[in-house]
C-alpha cells in the first residue's frame, strides 16, 4: 500500500464485506453486529478527526492574504465626471440638464405612483425653481382654479402651515370635480418653466464656469476624455487579483474545480483559444494571450449589454431610417405647436381671471378646465415634435450607434417612453431597471464597438468580433458569440486569465482548490 | 502521523488526495451510522 488513501480504500471494503457477511437474525447476533460497527466507527471517526486537524493546519499553511480594494475614490471621480457631462452635454438644453424632462416623465404617468409620491415629484419641481432663485408663491400656479387652490394647501403643507391630511381632503374634493388635476399641475409647471427659461439657463452656464475652473473641463470633449481615463484606472484597480479569484471560489461565483489540470473544461478552454504551436510554459505568449483575452472579454461585455437595448436601437431605425435619407432639420411643427399653446394659454388666463372675479361661477371653471384639458394634449404632442426636432438636428444616414445612444440618454423622457414601448413594460419600477441598465451601457466612454458602428447598416458583430480576435491568433468563431455561447466563451476566458493571474502570484491552481475544499470541511464541523 | 495504529504519513498524500481522504472516511462513517440495527422489543428472539 502505498498511501493512507489506497489503506482506507482496501481497509473500507474489507470491512464492508465483513459486515455484510455477519448474522443479523438473532439478538446476539444484532448485538454482536452494532458492536462491529461501533468498533469500526470509532477507529474511523478517530481517523476523520486526525484528518481533520492536518486539513485545518494545512489550511492556515496555505492561507493566501486577502487583500480589499478601496475601489470608492475611482468610483466618485467617475460619478463627479458623469455628473458634469450632463452639464456640458451638447445634445440636450437646460431643461433636461436642469432634470425637468426626467420629472415630466414622472409626473406624466402618475397613475402608476401612489399620492405620497405624486407630491415627492411636485416638491422636487419647486426645489429645481429654489435652486435657481425663484420662490413659488400660490400666485404662480394659476393654470386652473382647482390648480390654484391645490397648490395653495400644497405650499402651505410645505412651509409647516398646514397639515398633509388636509391636503388629501382637498385632493379629494378636488378630484371628482376635475380628475385631470395632476395633469394640469405639470402643464402650469411646464408654463412657469419657460417663463424663467433665462435664469435656468443661467444657473445652467454658472455651473459649467465652475466645473471649467474647478476640475479644468472647457468642454464636452474635455470630460469625455477625462471619463475615459477614469473608467481605464477603474478597470485597472479592479482587476481581479488572487485573493479576489479565491474569494469569489469560496463564494461559489465560479467553480475551482473545473480549473483543475485534469478538468475536461480547462484543456477545452486551452484548446478553444490556443494554437498547439504555442507552449503553455511559455510565460511572455501567455502574457500576451491574456492580454488579448482581457480585451476579447472586454467586447463581449460591451456586445452582451448592446444585445439587451437591440430593441431600442430596432425603434430608433423604425422611426427615423426614411428620414435619415432626406436630412433635413424640421423645426416647424414644433414651433407651430410652441404659438398655439402660447395663445391657448393667454386665452385661458383671460378665463381664469374672470373665475377668481366670480368663483361660484360653475360654468367659467368647466370652460376653464376644458381648456387645460386640451392644452395637456398640446403639450404631449409638442414633446413629441420637439424630439423629432432635436433628433434631425444630428439624424443623418452615416449616424452610429453611439449618437444614437447619446439622444436617448440625453433625453431621459424620450428614452423611456422609448423603453415602456419597446419592452412593453407597465411598472414604473421596470421602467427604471431598464434605464439603468441603458445608462450604464450608454455612459460608458470605453464602448468600442457602438462608437463605431452605422445604427442604419446591417452589421454582423458576433462576425466583426471572431475576424478580430483571429487576426491575432485566437481561435474564435462568430457561431461562439450568440446566445448561450457567450457565457461559455467568458467562463473560458475568465479561466485562462485566472490560471495566469493565479500562477504569477506565487499561488497554484490546486491550493486554491485545496483552500476551498477544506474550508466547505471546516465550515461544516465549525457548525 | 495519524495515531498508534495506522501509522501512515498525511504529508505525503496530495492536496487532492486529502481531501478525498476525508470525505471518504466521512461517508463511511456516516455508512457505518447508517448500519447500525435498532432491535425491536417484540421484534427479533434470541434462539
Amino acid at each position: 500500500m502505498n498511501n493512507f488513501l489506497d489503506f482506507i480504500n482496501n481497509d473500507m471494503e474489507v470491512k464492508k464485506t465483513l459486515l455484510s457477511s455477519l448474522p443479523t437474525k438473532t439478538k446476539t447476533n444484532i448485538k454482536k453486529f452494532n458492536e462491529t460497527v461501533a468498533e469500526f466507527s470509532s477507529k474511523y471517526v478517530t481517523y476523520r478527526n486526525s484528518v481533520y486537524k492536518y486539513i485545518n493546519a494545512k489550511n492556515k499553511s496555505l492561507k493566501i492574504k486577502t487583500t480589499s480594494k478601496d475601489l470608492q475614490a475611482y468610483m466618485d471621480n467617475i460619478n463627479t465626471l458623469q455628473k458634469i457631462r450632463k452639464f456640458f452635454n451638447p445634445y440636450n438644453t437646460y431643461y433636461e440638464k436642469m432634470g425637468f424632462d426626467e420629472l415630466a416623465y414622472r409626473i406624466s404617468n402618475y397613475y402608476v405612483f401612489n399620492f405620497d409620491s405624486v407630491d415627492k415629484i411636485i416638491h422636487e419641481f419647486i426645489d429645481k425653481f429654489e435652486l435657481v432663485g425663484i420662490t413659488l408663491t400660490e400666485k404662480d400656479f394659476d393654470y386652473t382654479y382647482y390648480v390654484n387652490r391645490y397648490m395653495k394647501v400644497f405650499l402651505n403643507v410645505r412651509s409647516g402651515k398646514d397639515t398633509l391630511e388636509n391636503l388629501n381632503k382637498t385632493f379629494e374634493e378636488i378630484y371628482w370635480v376635475n380628475p385631470d388635476l395632476i395633469g394640469h399641475i405639470e402643464i402650469n409647471f411646464r408654463k412657469l418653466i419657460r417663463k424663467y427659461n433665462k435664469k435656468f439657463e443661467d444657473y445652467v452656464k454658472k455651473i459649467r464656469k465652475d466645473y471649467s475652473r474647478d476640475y479644468y473641463i472647457e468642454n464636452y470633449r474635455d470630460c469625455i476624455k477625462k471619463l475615459e481615463k477614469a473608467y481605464e484606472e477603474f478597470a485597472k484597480a479592479s482587476k481581479e487579483d488572487v485573493s479576489d479569484i479565491l474569494t469569489k471560489a469560496l463564494n461559489g461565483e465560479f467553480d475551482i474545480s473545473q480549473y483543475l489540470k485534469t478538468n475536461k473544461f480547462r484543456q477545452s478552454a486551452y484548446s478553444s483559444f490556443i494554437s498547439p504551436d504555442i507552449s503553455l510554459e511559455d510565460k511572455a505568449s501567455m502574457e500576451k494571450i491574456c492580454m488579448t483575452l482581457n480585451k476579447l472579454g472586454a467586447n463581449l461585455k460591451e456586445y452582451s449589454q448592446y444585445l439587451e437595448i437591440v430593441p431600442m436601437l430596432d425603434e430608433f431605425r423604425k422611426q427615423y431610417e426614411k428620414q435619415a435619407s432626406q436630412n433635413d432639420a424640421n423645426y416647424n411643427e414644433m414651433k407651430a405647436l410652441e404659438n398655439v399653446i402660447r395663445k391657448k394659454e393667454a386665452e385661458l388666463e383671460k378665463i381664469n381671471k374672470k373665475v377668481w372675479k366670480k368663483e361660484d361661477n360653475r360654468s367659467l371653471k368647466i370652460e376653464s378646465v376644458s381648456m387645460a384639458k386640451k392644452l395637456y394634449a398640446l403639450y404631449k404632442k409638442y414633446d413629441g415634435e420637439y424630439i423629432k426636432a432635436q433628433i434631425s438636428e444630428v439624424l443623418n444616414i452615416n449616424m452610429t450607434i453611439a449618437e444614437v445612444l447619446d439622444l436617448y440618454y440625453s433625453f431621459d423622457y424620450f428614452k423611456k417612453l422609448t423603453i415602456q414601448t419597446v419592452y412593453k413594460v407597465n411598472s414604473y419600477n421596470d421602467v427604471i431597471e431598464k434605464s439603468d441598465l441603458f445608462d450604464e451601457f450608454a455612459m460608458n466612454p470605453t464602448n468600442i464597438i457602438a462608437r463605431g458602428l452605422s445604427i442604419f447598416e446591417d452589421n454582423n458583430i458576433p462576425r466583426i468580433i471572431a475576424n478580430k480576435y483571429k487576426l491575432n491568433n485566437i481561435q474564435i468563431n462568430e457561431e461562439d458569440i450568440v446566445g448561450d455561447n457567450i457565457s461559455v466563451l467568458n467562463s473560458k476566458i475568465s479561466l485562462i486569465e485566472r490560471i495566469n493571474n493565479i500562477e504569477n502570484s506565487g499561488a497554484t491552481v490546486e491550493q486554491i482548490w485545496f483552500l476551498v475544499k477544506s474550508q466547505k470541511i471546516l465550515n461544516q464541523e465549525g457548525k | 502521523m495519524l495515531n498508534e495504529k495506522v501509522d501512515f504519513d498525511l504529508s505525503l498524500l496530495t492536496l487532492e488526495d486529502l481531501i478525498e481522504v476525508y470525505n471518504k472516511i466521512e461517508e463511511f462513517v456516516e455508512f457505518l451510522d447508517g448500519s447500525k440495527i435498532v432491535m425491536e422489543e417484540k421484534g427479533e428472539k434470541d434462539e
